[in-house]
């Protein structure tokens, strides 16, 4: 299969995220076309993709800013008519779920979110310490949950996340697959 | 000297305090350095701690990773929050007892070949270190099979094929 694999990428490191690029390694290992779509951040040179391949857009990593010109970088270049057709876009949940929706609609291409937990407003509002942190909380829960059931597929990470996802997003189909667990 | 390694970011729902004062009661009791992997926006609060047996690591590659999870003796995670926790998976992989707060995605996951306390006994987990770091021989049969569970359901190979398949299903549709 012919894949774009998209996440962001910010200062800090997150196991989510550096799980996401396992996965795609995986997935290149087993002989798919796999190139991992991100931005500039915390991952570079912490782990080895090969064989699949990777193009960071290069940003401003600062908050607000920083996801701002990753969204528009992002759309930009999923939008471009000489991108080549991916049979399938996965999407890692995070801020680039929804413009990379908005996007793959336009262009009628099949997108798949990776989700490592299924949050509620709530729980995300209880750990944002000051009024900047908590517009990003709301901001960051939008663009990730918002576009669940616009999804074609969502992969989970364990079974538990499914059922909290299921609630989320009833008619999307839906697999726990759990994370690549390697040393 | 025994070690109990930590990998997380350092954000409040990883519960870095917990781990800290877990820290201070198990070296009541036995030497023991405490160490945290993991960069996050909390890590200023923890470089003057003024205790010498409890490292914050900061960021480091999978490598120095694997390298200090391979010379440790114990894993433990206090983070009240978590959608797999791939840490532990690599704990067991590394035949370390892991010991983590009772979430019910780790019942789901890890099954029984974790060490469970309830979320925010500190005493608790403190308790289960100091067993740990004591009795290893007891939690032997436990880590082997957290390990072959592991290597046998969350391989390269597992996940990637059940991708795979999934996104087979989704493409005939």
């Amino acid at each position: 299969m012919n894949l774009l694999m998209v996440t962001e990428d910010t200062v800090y490191l997150a196991g989510g995220r550096i799980e996401f690029l396992k996965l795609c390694r995986a997935l290149a290992a087993l002989k798919h076309n796999v190139t991992i779509l991100t931005c500039s951040g915390a991952t570079e040179d912490i782990i080895d993709i090969e064989p699949a391949r990777m193009i960071r857009l290069r940003i401003w990593q600062t908050r607000f800013i920083g996801p701002a010109q990753f969204i528009v970088k992002l759309a930009t270049y999923l939008a471009r008519p000489s991108m080549e057709k991916p049979e399938a876009v996965i999407v890692n949940a995070g801020y680039a779920v929804l413009p990379t929706v908005i996007v793959a609609k336009l262009k009628n291409l099949k997108v798949v979110g990776l989700y490592h937990d299924a949050l509620t407003l709530t729980q995300l509002l209880r750990y944002a310490i000051s009024p900047t942190r908590k517009l990003t909380a709301v901001m960051r829960w939008f663009l990730m949950y918002a576009p669940l059931g616009h999804l074609h597929g969502v992969i989970s990470v364990s079974p538990w996340t499914t059922d909290r996802l299921r609630k989320m997003a009833a008619k999307t189909p839906i697999t726990s697959v759990g994370d690549v667990v390697e040393v | 000297m025994q070690r109990v390694l930590t990998v997380a970011r350092l954000e409040a729902n990883k519960r870095p305090w917990d781990f800290v004062k877990v820290a201070e009661l198990v070296n009541k009791k036995v030497d023991t350095e405490f160490v945290w992997i993991g960069h996050g926006t909390l890590l200023k609060n923890f470089f003057k701690l003024g205790k010498p047996y409890i490292k914050f690591a900061g960021k480091l590659s999978e490598r120095e990773k694997s390298e200090l999870m391979r010379s440790s003796n114990v894993y433990v995670s206090t983070s009240e929050m978590e959608g797999f926790n791939v840490t532990v998976g690599e704990a067991l992989l590394h035949e370390l007892i892991a010991i983590v707060y009772d979430l019910p995605v780790y019942r789901s996951v890890y099954k029984d070949t974790v060490i469970y306390v309830p979320l925010g006994d500190i005493e608790r987990m403190a308790g289960s270190v100091i067993d740990s770091l004591c009795h290893r021989d007891a939690y032997v049969e436990r880590v082997m099979k957290g390990k072959e569970l592991v290597r046998a359901n969350y391989s390269s190979e597992a996940v990637g094929r059940a991708v795979e398949n999934f996104l087979a299903k989704i493409l005939m549709d």
